[in-house]
C-alpha cells in the first residue's frame, strides 16, 4: 500500500544520527551515507566547533532535525524562545523537516531530561493537538512526532497509543516519525502485541522510521541505543515498510558508539529488510534478543552532550 | 484522597515529577510533600495512577525513571569534569555530581547548562578548613579551581568565537596614532575568559588528557587567558600584572587606565618598561585577544 500523503517530503534513504565521536571521520572520508540526523539542542545555540562542523555536513548531505525538549505534552507553557531558536538552525541548514517526541520533558519549570510518557486520554490528545498547531504555525513546517519508549502506563489512559497518534496526527495535520524499536520496547513493557501496534498507526502519516539497539533487563527492555538492532525488531521494520511503502531510515547509536562504518553497515541491512525479493534465508544476521543488562549501564536515552575541545 | 478521574494531566506531571526527582527513590517520592500535593497517593494504593504490568509493580516501573534521571545527568557532568573525577575517583565526584543536581535541577532545553553552576555550588558549599581536617584547605581549593577551569573549557568551547572574523592585527595595533593611545578601547575576543587561580588547575588537567595520573600540584597563584582560537580551546598562563591589565581591558576600560592599573601592581617584581609592555601587546594580539578598536565616541 503506498501513502495517500507525505507533506510532499522525500524519502531521504538510510540515515545516521550525526555524532560528534564521527566528525573527524566524516570530515576527511566524506562517507556515502544517505543523509544525517541530528539533536537540534546539541546545535541551537552552538558558536563553536559543533556548529562548524555542521555548516560544513549541512553543504554536502540532506539534514534532518531530531529534538529531545520541545515538550509537547507538558503541562507548562510552550517555550517560544526554544522554538524561535529551533526555526532559525532549521531555516540556516535548510532541515528537511524537523522532529520531536510525544512525551513531556518536565513542568514547573523543571528539565528531567527524559522522555517521559503522558496519560492517552481525551483530555491530553486536546492538549497535545493545540499545540502542535501552535508549534507548526511558528516552525512554519510541519512536525513529525516520534512514539517514545515507555516504561509506565496510567491508569487514566483510555485509548491505546496507535489511537492517540491516529487521532493526533489528523486532528493536528502533523506527520510521524515511526520509531520501530520503540513500538516493540514499548509493547515488552506494557504486555502488547508490537504487530497490533504497528497495523494501528496512520501509515500515510509516516514520514520516517528510526531503529535501534536496546538492552532487555529480563523484566522489562529499555531504549538505551547501544548495540545493533535484533531480529525481531528489524522483521517489524520489514512490515512497516511494506504498510507504509518506505520511509526514510535512520540509525541511533548513542552509547558504546562503534565506529562509522560499522554503524553505517548496520543501517545498510536496513535495505534487505525492505527488498521483498531478498529471501528471509539470506537477509543479514541479527541478534535474536537484546544483549541482557550489565548492571548500571541502563539508562534511556536520550543522552545527549557536547563535550569541550582543549588545546 | 483525589479521585481517579481528577488526576488532571498537570497533576499527573507534578506527582510523577516529583517521584522520579526524587533522591531517595520512588517510594519516597511518592510520599513526599510534592507528590502528595498532587496526588495523595500512598505506594499501596500507586495502581490507581499507573498500571502495573505483567512483570513488575507501578513502583518497580516508576523506579526505571527515577534511576534514570540522576544517572543520566551524573554521566553528562562526569563528561564535562573528567579531571575531578580523575582526581575524586568516580564514587566521590557522583556525591558532589547528585548533591548539586539535587539543588540546582536543569531548568534548560540544553543539558550544556546543566552544570553552569557547579563551580559555584562548590565554593558555596565549601566545608571550612576545621571541618575538612589536616590538608582539607589545599584540596578543597584545588577542587574548585579544577571545576572552574573545566566549566569555562566548556563554555568557551561553544560559547562566541571569532573564526568567523577578523581579529586585531600587531599592524593594526601599530597603526593606532600615539595621542589615541590613552582613550582607546580594545573590544576583545567574545571566546576570552580571564582567570585567577590558587593553583595551576589547567596544567593537572592537561595531565589527566594525557592520561597521566597528575599529583595535586602546590598552592601558586595562577593568572590563566583562556580563550578560543581555530574552533580550540587555548590556555595562556600570564603573569598577575598582565592579567592586571587584560581585566580592567575586559571590563571596557581605556587602555591608558588599564595600563595604569597594571603599573600599580605591587606583587615584587620590576615595572615593566615600555618596550616589555608593547611585546605584551603585540604577544596578545597575535593570540587573538581583541577583535578590535571601538570606535572613538562623538559627543
Amino acid at each position: 500500500m503506498r501513502p495517500a500523503r507525505r507533506f510532499q517530503l522525500p524519502n531521504l534513504g538510510f540515515g545516521i544520527g550525526l555524532r560528534t565521536a564521527h566528525f573527524p571521520h566524516i570530515l576527511e572520508s566524506w562517507p556515502a551515507v544517505d543523509w544525517f540526523e541530528i539533536i537540534s539542542e546539541n546545535f541551537m545555540d552552538s558558536r563553536g566547533r559543533p556548529r562548524h562542523v555542521l555548516d560544513q555536513i549541512a553543504g554536502r548531505y540532506p539534514l534532518v532535525m531530531h529534538g529531545v525538549s520541545m515538550s509537547i505534552g507538558s503541562a507548562d507553557p510552550l517555550n517560544f524562545d526554544y522554538l524561535q531558536r529551533l526555526k532559525r538552525l532549521a531555516d540556516e541548514i535548510h532541515a528537511c523537516w524537523v522532529s520531536d517526541h510525544l512525551c513531556w520533558t518536565g513542568v514547573a519549570g523543571l528539565n528531567a531530561h527524559d522522555l517521559l510518557p503522558i496519560p492517552l486520554n481525551d483530555e491530553t490528545l486536546a492538549h497535545v493537538v493545540e499545540r502542535i498547531r501552535i508549534v507548526q504555525d511558528v516552525l512554519e513546517r510541519p512536525l513529525m512526532l516520534e512514539n517514545p519508549s515507555t516504561y509506565v502506563t496510567f491508569s487514566s489512559s483510555t485509548m491505546p497509543e496507535w489511537e492517540f497518534l491516529t487521532r493526533m496526527s489528523e486532528e493536528a495535520d502533523c506527520g510521524l516519525l515511526l520509531d520501530v524499536n520503540n513500538i516493540y520496547v514499548s509493547c515488552m513493557n506494557h504486555d502488547l502485541d508490537p504487530r497490533e501496534y504497528l497495523h494501528g498507526v496512520p501509515h500515510h502519516r509516516v514520514v520516517q522510521f528510526h531503529l535501534a539497539g536496546h538492552t532487555n533487563c529480563e523484566t522489562h527492555l529499555i531504549d538505551t541505543h547501544d548495540g545493533p538492532v535484533i531480529d525481531p525488531v528489524w522483521e517489524l521494520y520489514r512490515e512497516a515498510g511494506s504498510l507504509t511503502g518506505g520511509a526514510a531510515t535512520l540509525l541511533e547509536w548513542d552509547a558504546n558508539i562503534p565506529p562509522l562504518p560499522e554503524v553505517h553497515a548496520e543501517i545498510l541491512k536496513a535495505r534487505e529488510y525492505l527488498n521483498e525479493t531478498t529471501p528471509a534465508a539470506n537477509r543479514p544476521a541479527a541478534p535474536h534478543a537484546a544483549k541482557p543488562s550489565n548492571r548500571g549501564r541502563s539508562i534511556s536515552n536520550p543522552l545527549a552532550m557536547v563535550t569541550a575541545e582543549v588545546e | 484522597m483525589h479521585k481517579v478521574a481528577a488526576h488532571t494531566p498537570d497533576r499527573i506531571q507534578r506527582w510523577m515529577q516529583a517521584v522520579i526527582m526524587h533522591p531517595d527513590g520512588p517510594v519516597a517520592g511518592i510520599d513526599s510533600p510534592l507528590a502528595r500535593e498532587a496526588i495523595d497517593v500512598d505506594t499501596d494504593r500507586i495502581e490507581l495512577v499507573v498500571c502495573r504490568s505483567r512483570n513488575l509493580t507501578g513502583v518497580e516501573r516508576l523506579q526505571i525513571y527515577s534511576s534514570a534521571y540522576l544517572a543520566r545527568l551524573v554521566e553528562c557532568l562526569r563528561e564535562e569534569y573528567p579531571a575531578m573525577v580523575h582526581l575524586l575517583g568516580r564514587e566521590t565526584f557522583d556525591s558532589f555530581a547528585v548533591a548539586y543536581i539535587q539543588s540546582h535541577p536543569s531548568t534548560s532545553y540544553t543539558l550544556s547548562n546543566l552544570s553552569q553552576s557547579f563551580p559555584r555550588f562548590l565554593r558555596e558549599t565549601r566545608p571550612s578548613d576545621e571541618e575538612g581536617g589536616d590538608g582539607a584547605a589545599d584540596w578543597i581549593d584545588f577542587l574548585i579551581d579544577l571545576a572552574t577551569v573545566e566549566r569555562t573549557y566548556s563554555e568557551v568551547f561553544d560559547g562566541p568565537g571569532l573564526e568567523n572574523s577578523k581579529s586585531l592585527s600587531p599592524d593594526d595595533l601599530r597603526l593606532l596614532p600615539p595621542e589615541e593611545w590613552e582613550n582607546a578601547r580594545l573590544l576583545m575576543n567574545p571566546s576570552l575568559r580571564l582567570l585567577t587561580l590558587q593553583f595551576p588547575a589547567h596544567e593537572y588537567i592537561s595531565q589527566v588528557q594525557k592520561k597521566k595520573s597528575p599529583d595535586i600540584p602546590a598552592r601558586e597563584p595562577t593568572h590563566l587567558v583562556i580563550l578560543r582560537r581555530d574552533f580550540i580551546v587555548r590556555r595562556n598562563p600570564v603573569s598577575a600584572r598582565e592579567s592586571a591589565i587584560l581585566a580592567p581591558l575586559r571590563r571596557g576600560e581605556a587602555l591608558g587606565a588599564a595600563i595604569e592599573h597594571g603599573l600599580q601592581l605591587k606583587d615584587g617584581e620590576p615595572v615593566p618598561d615600555p618596550a616589555v609592555l608593547r611585546e605584551w601587546f603585540r604577544s596578545w594580539t597575535v593570540a587573538t585577544y581583541f577583535r578590535g578598536i571601538a570606535a572613538p565616541v562623538v559627543c
